[in-house]
């Protein structure tokens, strides 16, 4: 198997470089979506199938998405400077890469966390472990998060801009969509609900349903008023809203912010998962789609 | 050789390339992208450093981090985009 | 419910709520903002009298879990953020909005601020790495989200310039914690001292330093700064200069208090970083014809000084350095807000922002400029002002050492500020006749009262130092 992590790992960095070198903009993107996926592919060598599917939908799909309406919007690349100064700063960067390499090579890397987890499993109300960090044991990282997300969204609506009005594909995205749509809703509840004992969670279901949103929107069947702009909005911004007045709820009950209370913790966090899902899905989707009020092909 | 150590030099390698592209690149959505790599490779490093392939030991607190950082990335990239779009729009009036 | 949870929690739902009903926006900043300023000091006396306290999220206690730690210097900060955010929400709240845009433009402003007022909270409590991480992504994006207000080209590649550069910094730190990470396998702030003690420890830190230099704006990686500070709307400017540089420095602060003996390189690294930015940016600013560049470079010259306090200081035990640096951090804050307020009524006055047409006739020197000048008395650091007190712990902190050559360095950046300084406070009191077409005395008053509560808040901090000298001794034990 260890020739098969080199020849991924040679094609991973072959992929960055194509990506970051390409002149053509579409050949750059699309190296950058192979390169996510091959990353994606590496996770799962590295036992994290969890980051693996979200790297897969994220990282690449949407990012990914959101590269090529960049793209097309900023035109092709201007031709730049380029000569002795790359090759020197070529030079520098391999050095300070092989400098990392080494020192996160020979770093010992003591066990804490892991075997930390394994005891506190039981009470965490979860069985699948990057679950139980993410939604119990560190949740305040996974609410700030959300609340990244919210800073984000309330930023693209600062800047209005653009709205993307979708040309029409044609004949084909009828039954595409009708019958991607709901499987994605299928995958995406599936993915949410075995999250707690499975890979899967809040975040690759939002994502999923967040694809399957923007392909709807594409496909020119989702509508894009004011109205579904603002209700897909409320949706982003309710996410943060209910996990803020969880972890305030659980305060008074437990007396500690964010700790659930004992026997009920599944159903404290299905529950808060449920709510991030949807508004994970609807923020990533207005960060494709924009709130702005021109529309522009 | 185990497959941690080549997920290593792979992460320090994508962060090596980010840097390079990153101190000679001007244009917008190039940066962007290598920003993007930049934290690849940095989560390819967090990842392997919490894989131990030897003792079957997988550590979940830094695949939590790599999964919030991936989160966040694509918050921050897309407000990035659509502030690069924006400034194309402005230089076009 | 405890005063760390709704310090952290009620702007976070504020923001969200001030975004979705944009016309009781106003309503909800101001009363939220004076509620956190409540609870601040609410905190801030609790800390005082009963001491640092540490409190378990969820009830998961380090190092798995993640733990809020309010000592001293944490309470400072919090009640320096909450005073600032009070006096710039009050000015917002009393402009009339003049046209549509700039209605929209206000609109968009409260759950900005709330949400950069949530972030910054949590980033003064929080005792986790990785989570410090997170704090610094919200408070980015909403920063830069305050730099874009404006919507001028300008400000929009300022802001661009301003979101890339923080996201390096991010990546910086992150990388930092990662190797953290790597070397003791674990992520809170307790390990701080062991990775001092270690090569790849001392690395890890040396990458989170490198990125928190990037978020203060710390010379050479100051760039980005003066473009966004200067192009921002006035208030939102205030709120970049006085609070969300501090947040990084603040950080560099808490690690390098305790890191201890073992972070004497990074400090020294600083010192010098902090000597370049005291110098860089004074020239700057004695160069400069725009007001508000001016004032944005003082920034990257009071930035330099107080990363240089921070620099010379030992850890928690062997030096009362590091609280010249807190006082600094403080007084400084207090005064730039001020100084952007008023420098945005002035500029709304003469209908530009150039010094060399500051020259005025028509027009007495008012309440704005009043402000401006007791502000720019607290940073050159004359008595019996904030940044007076901050100068002089520093200056006796040096002299007990017996450091002549930083003493020597620190006044002379204290001459430098007073000779930049004086370029304004000098000519808003010469007569001339450059006042433009465009100048009015526009028909609103928060301004000036914000402004000059500031700035009143920056000298009676000066007669009343003890209070937050005392708060500063409570540090865990």
């Amino acid at each position: 198997m260890i020739a098969f992590d080199i020849v991924l790992a040679v094609g991973i960095v072959f992929c960055a470089v194509c990506a970051l070198t390409r002149r053509d903009r579409m050949a750059s993107i699309a190296a950058f979506i192979v390169l996510g996926l091959l990353v994606a592919l590496s996770w799962i060598r590295l036992a994290a199938p969890d980051v693996a599917l979200a790297e897969a939908a994220i990282g690449a799909g949407l990012t990914g998405a959101l590269l090529l309406r960049a793209a097309q919007r900023l035109g092709p690349l201007r031709p730049e400077a380029g000569g002795r100064l790359a090759v020197s700063t070529a030079i520098v960067a391999a050095g300070l890469g092989c400098g990392l390499a080494w020192v996160f090579a020979v770093a010992p890397a003591p066990v804490v966390y892991a075997p930390l987890v394994t005891e506190r499993l039981e009470m965490s109300g979860v069985t699948n472990p990057v679950t139980a960090v993410l939604l119990n044991f560190r949740a305040w990282d996974t609410l700030l998060e959300i609340a990244v997300l919210v800073a984000a969204l309330l930023l693209v609506s600062l800047l209005g801009g653009r709205r993307i009005v979708p040309a029409h594909l044609g004949e084909l995205t009828l039954p595409f969509a009708r019958i991607v749509t709901p499987v994605a809703i299928l995958i995406a509840g599936h993915l949410l609900w075995q999250g707690s004992s499975a890979p899967g969670g809040a975040f690759q279901a939002g994502a999923v349903l967040a694809g399957a949103m923007i392909g709807l929107v594409l496909a020119g069947h989702a509508h894009t008023g004011a109205a579904v702009v603002r209700s897909a909005l409320i949706l982003g911004l309710s996410g943060l809203a209910v996990f803020v007045l969880a972890a305030l709820g659980s305060e008074v009950l437990t007396g500690h912010f964010l700790g659930y209370p004992v026997g009920a913790e599944k159903i404290w966090i299905i529950g808060i998962e449920a709510a991030l899902t949807l508004s994970i899905a609807a923020t990533l989707c207005l960060l494709f789609t924009g709130l702005g009020q021109r529309k522009v092909r | 050789m185990t497959p941690d150590l080549v997920y290593h030099v792979t992460g320090a390698g994508l962060i090596g390339v980010a840097l390079w592209r990153l101190s000679t690149c001007r244009d917008m959505l190039r940066r962007i992208m290598a920003l993007n790599v930049l934290a690849v490779g940095i989560a390819m490093l967090l990842l392997a450093t919490g894989h131990d392939a030897v003792a079957a030991i997988t550590d979940p607190v830094p695949q939590a981090f790599v999964l919030t950082g991936i989160v966040v990335l694509v918050a921050v990239t897309a407000a990035l985009l659509a502030l690069a779009e924006q400034l194309e729009d402005k230089a076009d009036e | 419910m405890s005063e760390t949870s709704l310090l952290v929690s009620l702007p976070l739902v504020a923001a969200l709520f001030a975004a979705l009903a944009p016309k009781a926006a106003a309503m909800t900043g101001l009363i939220v903002t004076l509620g956190n300023a409540a609870m601040a000091g609410l905190l801030a006396h609790r800390v005082g009298t009963t001491g640092a306290a540490s409190e378990a999220l969820g009830g998961w206690t380090a190092p798995l879990g993640i733990e809020f730690t309010a000592d001293g210097l944490a309470a400072l900060m919090l009640v320096m953020t909450a005073l600032v955010g009070l006096g710039v929400s009050v000015q917002v709240a009393g402009t009339y909005p003049r046209e549509p845009c700039a209605a929209h433009q206000r609109a968009a402003f409260w759950p900005l601020w709330l949400a950069t007022l949530g972030a910054m909270n949590a980033l003064f409590l929080s005792a986790d790495l990785f989570n410090l991480y997170v704090t610094f992504e919200i408070l980015g994006l909403a920063a830069v989200g305050l730099t874009a207000l404006s919507g001028t080209r300008t400000a929009l590649r300022a802001a661009f310039d301003y979101l890339s550069a923080g996201l390096a910094g991010s990546l910086l730190l992150l990388l930092g914690v990662a190797l953290a990470y790597a070397a003791v396998g674990r992520v809170d702030l307790e390990i701080v001292p062991a990775l001092a003690a270690s090569a790849e420890g001392r690395i890890a830190l040396g990458l989170i330093f490198a990125g928190l230099a990037v978020k203060a704006a710390l010379f050479p990686l100051h760039f980005w700064m003066p473009p966004a500070h200067s192009s921002a709307a006035p208030a939102a400017s205030a709120l970049l200069s006085a609070l969300v540089v501090k947040a990084a420095i603040y950080v560099a602060l808490r690690l390098s208090i305790e890191g201890g003996a073992g972070a004497e390189m990074l400090r020294a690294a600083l010192a010098f970083a902090g000597t370049g930015a005291m110098l860089w940016g004074a020239w700057h600013a004695l160069r400069t014809d725009r007001l508000k560049l001016l004032v944005a470079h003082s920034t990257v010259a009071q930035v330099g000084l107080i990363a240089l306090a921070v620099g010379l200081s030992g850890d928690a035990t062997d030096s009362t350095l590091w609280q010249a640096a807190a006082l600094l951090m403080l007084s400084h804050a207090l005064a730039k807000a001020a100084m952007f307020l008023a420098v945005g009524r002035i500029a709304e006055e003469l209908g530009h922002d150039r010094i060399s047409g500051l020259n005025r006739q028509d027009l007495r020197p008012g309440a704005a400029e009043f402000a401006f000048a007791i502000a720019a008395i607290s940073i050159i650091g004359l008595p019996p002002t904030a940044g007076f007190v901050g100068k002089w712990v520093l200056l006796d902190g040096l002299i007990d050492r017996g450091a002549w050559h930083w003493i020597a360095l620190v006044l002379f950046g204290t001459v430098l500020s007073a000779a930049y300084l004086s370029r304004v406070v000098s000519r808003c009191l010469r007569g001339g006749p450059h006042v433009a077409p465009g100048a009015r005395r526009v028909a609103w008053r928060a301004g000036d009262v914000a402004a000059l509560g500031l700035a009143t808040a920056a000298l009676a901090l000066g007669l009343a130092s003890a209070l937050p000298l005392t708060l500063l001794e409570a540090t865990p034990t």
